[in-house]
Formats: C-alpha cells, structure tokens, sequence
C-alpha cells in the first residue's frame, strides 16, 4: 500500500473508533441504552395492566396482538421515570413511543423492557412500527403525560 | 465504452446454450422489475395518503409490498449476481461454462421464482420478503425461494472447477481481480444462505405444512439476520467489481492500487457477516455485550467502502489528470458524465454520488442506541435505498442492458436516454430518501399503509405533521419511475433494433493497475486464509446469540395475516 493509502485508512479507522466511543459514552454517562436481556425465567404475559409500585413509579405492562395494544390509554406522570414491559400475544409486532428512545420490537415467546421519562406533557401515541397482517396500519395506543 | 481496446484481450464467445441460459437469466429479472417498480411508486402514494385504500387495480397493498422487495431485493438481484458471474467467469477465465451445471442452475432459479410467484399474485404470501414467522405464507412460497437460492449455489459451483483449472495453468499469475471480486461476492453469499436454508428447511416448511405446531422466533429471527445482512454485500459486491475493474478504464484512467482493491473484497469477507445483530437492537433476549459487539464489527465493515472510496476517487483523479484536468478539483469536469458512448460511466458516478449518502446513514443505523430513534421508521427505507436502490440497482441496470447487448449482437439504441437514466434517478433518490428520513425521524413507520390512517385526514390517527415529507417522498417516487421508463424505452428500442454484432461476444473494459499488482506471495493474493478468520469471527460473535435465542421461554404457532387467531391445522 503506498503511503496516502494508509494514511486514509487510519484516518477512517480512527474516526470509527472516536464515533464508537461516542456511543459508549452515550450509553455510559447519560444512559441511553437499547433494551436489557430479561433473564428466559420472566415468562410472557397475556394482559395489559398499570402497576404503582411502592414508591409511586409506574409499570406499565403491555401485550401487542393484532391489531391493538392492551392497555389503549395509559395516563403517566411528567418527569418520572416509567417502566415498560412488552410481551406479544400472536405475531412480531413494533413498539414506538414517539418523540421518544422507546423503540422495542415485540417478539412473540420474550418479554421486552425499557425505561423511558417524559419531561413534556402531551399525547403520546405509540406507533406498532412492524408490519404484524392487514390492519397493521390502525394499530396505535396513547400514552398521556400530565 | 465496452468494446476491447489494444491493450485488452480480445472478446470472448459464449457457447449457444449459455448464451439463450444467459439471457433468459438478464431479461427475466428485468420483466419482473415492472411488477416491482410499478408497487414502489403506488406505495409511495398510500404512504403519501394520495391513496386512501386497502388496494388499488386488485393489488393490495403489502402485496404490493411483498412482490416489490422479493422482485427488486432478491429475485433481481441474485439472478443479476448469477449471470455477471457467469459472464466474468467466461470472459477473465476464458473458459465455458459447463452446460449441465448452467441448465441445472437457471432452470431452478427460474422455477423457484415462478412457483413463489403463484402464491404472491394470489395474496396467499403477503409476508413482506423478511417473511418473519409467526405470520405464515402458503408453503409455495417458501419452497420457490429456496429454489431460487440453490439454484444460484449451483451456479457458484459450477464455477469452482473452472477456477481451479485456470489456477493450475497459471500458477505464477494471482486471480483476475474481477474473479476474486465475484467469487468473494459468492463465498460470502454461500456462507449466510446457510442459516436461512436452516430457518426455511427445518422450521418455516415443516411449520406452513402443519408437521410442527410452534416454533422458536427468536431463533428464526436470528438465523434471518444472520443471513441478511451479509446479503446486502452480495447484492452490493458486484457493483464494486464494477467500480475497481471496469470504471477506472472506462473514465480512462488506471485501477489506483489493485492491492487495495483486493484487499475491500477479502475484508468484505470477513467482515460482513458476523454484524447481523445490528438489526435486533431493540429485541428482547440478548445480552447487550453482543448487541455492542456486533455494532463495533458493524463500524469494521465499513472500512473496506472507506478504502474503497478513496481507491475508486483516486483512480477517477488519474483519469481526470490524464484527460488534462489542472487543479486540486479539476479532474472532476473532466471525466466522461454525458459520454453516450460509456453508459457504464454514468450509472457507476451516479450510484457512487448516492452511496456517499447511502454509508453515512448506515452507519447511523449501526450506531447500536442512536439506533433507538430510527429503528424500523422511514429512517431505514430512505437509507436502504440509497444503497441497494443506489448503487447497486444502477449497476445492475446499466450492466443488464449491456449484456444483452453483447449477448444478443444487438447495439443499445437511444444512448443519449440511455445516460439520463442515472441521473435521473438520482435526482429522484435525492428527493425520496431525505423525505423518508426526516418523516421516520417525525416517527413515521416503514412498511405502512399509511394512507388508511396517518395520512387519512377523517382517520382518529391523523398526523399533519407527517403530511409535508410523506407528499414529497410521492415526489421523489415519480420521479424514479419516470427514470424506469425511459430505461425500459431504450430497451425496447434495444430488442427491436437490428443485431448488427455477432450474437455472445463478451468483452469487459478492464483497467490496469497505476501501482504494481500483487504478487503471488502476498497475503491478499489467497483466499484460503481470510475464509479461516471469516468462520472464526463468525462462531465467536454468533455462538452466544444463538445460545440466547435458543433460551426463548416460549414458541409460537402460526397466523395467517388477517387473521387473528392461529391457523391450526396441525396434522397429528
């Protein structure tokens, strides 16, 4: 390889490596993270439901199916940390909390987990962003944050 | 530019029956190509809530979508790959291809996509071309597909012999860069289509045909990735061979480094498979260690296109300079963009101009938790197609009609045409793709009728805000098909013209190196070692994921896509 070859390469593996410690940093330091590996005892679960825990944090357990999300309207407090918990009845479906980092696939056969706060109130819809059969397109939920 | 020059070698003659092989192999893609072209301009107009229905003309529209990404991403792309493989083979090889094998290959390739077909027309497969279980289609389907992709092994084995007798003659001399080009391309597409054959085989079949109840979709999930991300490279490889062996001498410079060159193509396979968990991210069941280890592979596999960047902008640079450019930039007005006469020029430039756009925006999807904005929203269409939708389908058009040129003996007519085709599509890409983006960036979903809710403004769900990019994306869209047919009008004018050559001469306008070639004794100029490391990383980076996948606490029965409850039909 002659000398400005190398000199590219480098350049561009380094700019990889700068970029890649940017996302550990990201997920490091301000905790943006892509969702955990729940351990396979937590089993799937076939209803939606709101749970408070003690301390006044939300859970909030959703079960996508075609072509709906069970619970449809869920009212959360602004600037508090909430949990989600995913779980699909039927087929793959998507999860989108939008304006949000909440970007989860629901799989049939696993549960999936995320932590999100929202620090505007508003209307949330959740968006299924996976193709999941004919009426994929109506499959929508509200998160409302007041 | 592909008539051989002085300092080339001369053309070579395809025997009869690999000629008629090799051109049912070009043509039928291309047929199919109307199909798919024609349901990516009416998604465009769903999406853009022009469209406010189920379907249009009797075409629904995720099977619309179905037959637009089999047609466009699988069937045009691995019969594209088959035939430049043949047609490099003979030429660079100077060798005929074996008449069984090539039989054997087209006949199933071409059955496998009839017999998929079938159900796809008949909406018995609207699955999309991910196919992803629990929802299931008509077993046809998948047994059409899986004759499409053995068909296209049988074609790569078909090759081995040849290369090998070639090697034995000429034992002082390394591999024509084009051979090694075309022969990564396949290793790498033998090596993924194995856990695919292992989804379809073994799971997918038995499960459509009732033999089995329920299955583990994690699992299947991950064998599919595995397979399709090293899929975008084979669809990507050829237009690479084109770029480093043909472009160089067809903007009339040299081949800047053929080390280098070699080098991408054995870093390609290396690197492109062992990435696939970059596409499930936002999937429960694995630990983020691997996700993280598949995002920094990921970030590897992008340093054979940064060489390959610099390489191919280096090459152009000598042309310009030969062509008597002065300046730091001046080589650029230099080089042949409006030659009617080197079509192969404009549709590599342009497919290169929108492969900048097309890496840079891979590598935010790589990006392991910038991941989690864009994750399966318009995002991920506006980038895809400016990479299989850029440089490779501009490739694979404007070296289709050349093949059938040389192979049929028939001259392309309407060159001027001919060269607007890329630019106009590019114009049409640079339209659609920042439109895509900033409406998945907004939250759109891809793979959406969005027409019937979104974009309806009497729908609950409406979004205005969505309205401006979803409108433009239309545009776009127009505009790319108006860049298909004008390509299809020169083909027309193509078959109809006179033959004026004799018919199965093929010839490539092949580039020397600036610097040396490689010698015989230098580590890129063997295969062997780099398979030994590309199965390595493989088992280290898979055997975790694998074995999480294979944890799921639970599988899943089948569904039929309107229909919610399972479709039980297990025979017992």
């Amino acid at each position: 390889m002659d000398r400005l070859e190398k000199i590219v390469l480098v350049f561009a593996s380094g700019l990889l490596g700068v970029f890649f410690l940017a996302l550990l940093a990201a997920a490091r330091l301000q905790k943006i993270e892509v969702p955990p590996c729940l351990p396979p005892e937590v089993k799937p679960f076939k209803e939606g439901r709101v749970d408070t825990l003690p301390d006044g944090r939300r859970q909030l357990f959703y079960v996508a199916q075609m072509w709906r999300f069970d619970p449809e309207v869920v009212e959360v407090p602004v600037g508090k940390p909430i949990d989600i918990f995913l779980s699909a009845k039927d087929v793959t479906h998507g999860f989108y909390l939008s304006w949000s980092n909440a970007n989860l696939m629901a799989i049939p056969g696993a549960v999936n987990a995320y932590t999100v706060t929202l620090d505007k109130p508003g209307v949330y819809p959740i968006i299924c962003h996976e193709y999941c059969g004919s009426a994929h397109q109506n499959m929508v939920a509200y998160l409302i944050a007041q | 530019m592909l008539a051989p020059t002085k300092s080339e070698q001369a053309s070579y003659t395809v025997a009869p029956l690999s000629r008629t092989l090799m051109v049912i192999e070009v043509v039928l893609p291309i047929v199919l190509l109307v199909l798919g072209i024609y349901h990516g301009f009416l998604q465009a107009l769903y999406r853009a809530g022009i469209i406010h229905s189920g379907s249009f003309a009797g075409l629904n529209y995720y099977q619309g979508l179905t037959l637009h990404g089999v047609i466009n991403a699988v069937v045009l792309t691995t019969f594209f790959g088959v035939v430049f493989g043949n047609a490099l083979i003979s030429y660079y090889l100077r060798k005929a291809l074996i008449p069984a094998v090539h039989l054997t290959s087209t006949s199933m390739m071409v059955g496998g996509t009839l017999i998929a077909a079938v159900p796809m027309l008949l909406g018995k497969a609207d699955v999309l071309y991910t196919f992803y279980p629990p929802l299931k289609a008509h077993p046809a389907f998948y047994i059409g597909a899986a004759l499409l992709v053995v068909g296209s092994w049988v074609a790569f084995f078909g090759w081995i012999p040849l290369v090998r007798q070639w090697m034995r003659e000429n034992p002082s001399h390394p591999l024509p860069l084009a051979i090694v080009g075309i022969l990564v391309t396949f290793l790498i597409w033998f090596l993924c289509t194995i856990p695919l054959a292992i989804e379809v085989l073994f799971m997918l079949i038995p499960w459509s045909l009732g033999w089995v109840e329920a299955i583990n979709i994690p699992l299947a999930r991950t064998l599919f990735w595995f397979f399709g991300h090293p899929l975008v490279y084979f669809w990507l490889l050829p237009a690479y061979i084109v770029y480093y062996v043909m472009l160089p001498r067809v903007a009339g410079g040299k081949l800047y480094s053929p080390y280098a060159a070699r080098l991408a193509f054995l870093l390609f396979l290396v690197l492109s498979i062992p990435v696939g968990l970059h596409h499930q991210y936002t999937e429960p069941g694995f630990d983020r260690f691997w996700k993280g280890v598949h995002a920094l592979l990921t970030f590897g596999v992008a340093i054979p296109s940064f060489i390959t960047a610099f390489t191919v902008a280096a090459s152009l640079e000598y042309a310009g300079v030969r062509r008597g450019a002065k300046g730091l930039f001046g080589w650029m007005a230099k080089l042949p963009w409006l030659d009617a006469e080197r079509p192969i020029f404009a549709y590599s430039i342009a497919g290169l101009i929108i492969f900048i756009f097309g890496g840079i925006t891979g590598i935010v999807n790589a990006s392991y938790n910038l991941n989690q904005t864009i994750h399966n929203t318009g995002f991920i269409s506006g980038h895809f197609h400016m990479t299989v939708g850029g440089p490779v389908f501009l490739i694979i058009l404007g070296m289709s009609l050349e093949l059938f040129s040389q192979l049929t003996g028939k001259p392309i007519r309407g060159r001027g045409w001919n060269i607007a085709v890329p630019y106009l599509w590019m114009l049409g890409i640079f339209i659609f793709s920042p439109a895509m983006m900033y409406g998945g960036l907004l939250g759109q979903p891809r793979r959406t009728n969005m027409g019937l809710s979104y974009l309806d403004p009497s729908s609950p769900h409406f979004r205005a805000d969505w309205v401006p990019s979803a409108m433009l994306t239309g545009i776009g869209a127009a505009v790319m098909t108006l860049a298909f047919l004008v390509y299809l009008g020169v083909w027309i004018a193509t078959i109809a013209g006179p033959a004026t050559r004799p018919a199965g001469e093929i010839s490539f306008p092949t580039a020397e190196g600036l610097h040396p070639e490689v010698s015989m004794a230098s580590i890129v100029a063997r295969l062997r070692p780099w398979v030994v490391i590309a199965l390595l990383l493989i088992a280290v980076s898979y055997w975790e994921p694998l074995r999480q996948a294979f944890r799921t606490p639970e599988k899943a029965l089948p569904y039929e896509p309107d229909n919610p409850t399972p479709a039980l039909q297990v025979r017992k």
